[in-house]
């Protein structure tokens, strides 16, 4: 394990290894979509309560989970560069950040959607909502942060401690409809426990959250492998790959 | 084939939410396709820009950082 995470340290090792792997990323990423979209859109029965309105659910919670689980990844991954002084860390922060922001949009965006019919507004100022709103300005907060500083190593230092910071938003989201009265309804899926809807309507949102997650770690793949090729740009691999 | 749904053009109402469904639907294709885009455009500038200064100077190069913060 150690040894494989130094070696994926190495821009080119990395950058030879993600490129063998993207074609699979891609495919496995289509199954999972055209399935998931089919499934929910389709073959899944209509809500009882929601009608055919529920099947925003299939857009809107794979983004939900991936705006904390990006933002997760992110803090990780950035201490882990703090303390080892990982390059390769720091280019993985950054190039999650934009996707991280893009979705948390998604999500904010397909729940005010959602919102309208069902609870007879846009937007209210409830936990849930204003605490995922504060994430997209954690995210917006540390692209300004990255493009302010000029100098990378500072940028990263600075942009390490922003996320560690905002982290504490991480789970006041995902508590936020137990511990407050909210419009936004409790959890549909724990790892911890049965699940409360039926597989007809399961079965292809848990594709679909997959599918979120291995789309973005193709998206996250493709801009990594851009900003090394920026950073190696002297070395002799990258002036061999552009001159062929 | 259409599942829970009788027809064509009642799959496309979605029992009368269709302004939201396809809505949000829309929203998050928009954002999937965009980010599939952007990077491999970058990556297009990327591989012009890189060959052009090996063309120019084979010497350290300054503005590789201009194109960073884009």
């Amino acid at each position: 394990m150690w040894q494989f995470m130094h070696k994926l340290s190495s821009p080119k090792y990395f950058y030879d290894l993600s490129g063998k792997m993207l074609p699979w990323f891609i495919l496995a990423t289509a199954i999972l979509l055209i399935y998931g979209l089919y499934a929910g859109l389709i073959l899944a029965p209509p809500d009882y309560q929601q009608g055919d309105g529920f099947r925003i659910i299939y857009v809107h919670v794979p983004c939900a989970i991936w705006s904390l689980g990006i933002y997760t990844f992110m803090t990780i991954t950035a201490a882990i560069g703090l303390i080892w002084r990982m390059k390769m860390a720091h280019i993985m922060v950054r190039a999650s950040s934009v996707i991280g922001a893009w979705i948390t949009f998604a999500a904010l965006a397909t729940g005010s959607i959602w919102g309208k019919p069902m609870w007879g507004t846009y937007w209210v100022w409830d936990a849930r909502l204003t605490s995922e709103l504060i994430l997209l300005f954690l995210y917006l907060g540390f692209i300004g942060l990255q493009t302010a500083i000029p100098n990378r190593q500072t940028a990263a230092k600075a942009g390490a401690i922003l996320l560690l910071v905002g982290f504490v938003d991480i789970p006041i989201i995902h508590f936020s409809v137990d511990w407050w009265n909210t419009l936004h309804q409790g959890a549909s899926l724990s790892l911890l426990s049965k699940p409360t809807i039926s597989p007809s309507m399961l079965y292809p949102l848990l594709a679909m959250i997959v599918g979120f997650g291995l789309l973005f770690a193709t998206i996250l793949l493709m801009r990594t492998r851009n900003e090394v090729l920026l950073w190696e740009n002297q070395s002799r691999w990258v002036q061999r790959l552009i001159s062929c | 084939m259409l599942g829970q749904f009788k027809t064509f053009h009642a799959f496309l109402l979605m029992g009368g939410f269709a302004p939201y469904v396809w809505s949000a639907y829309g929203v998050v294709f928009i954002v999937v396709v965009l980010n599939i885009f952007l990077p491999i455009q970058k990556k297009r500038r990327i591989i012009k820009m890189l060959k052009q200064q090996e063309l120019q100077e084979p010497q350290p190069i300054k503005e590789a950082e201009v194109i960073y913060e884009s």
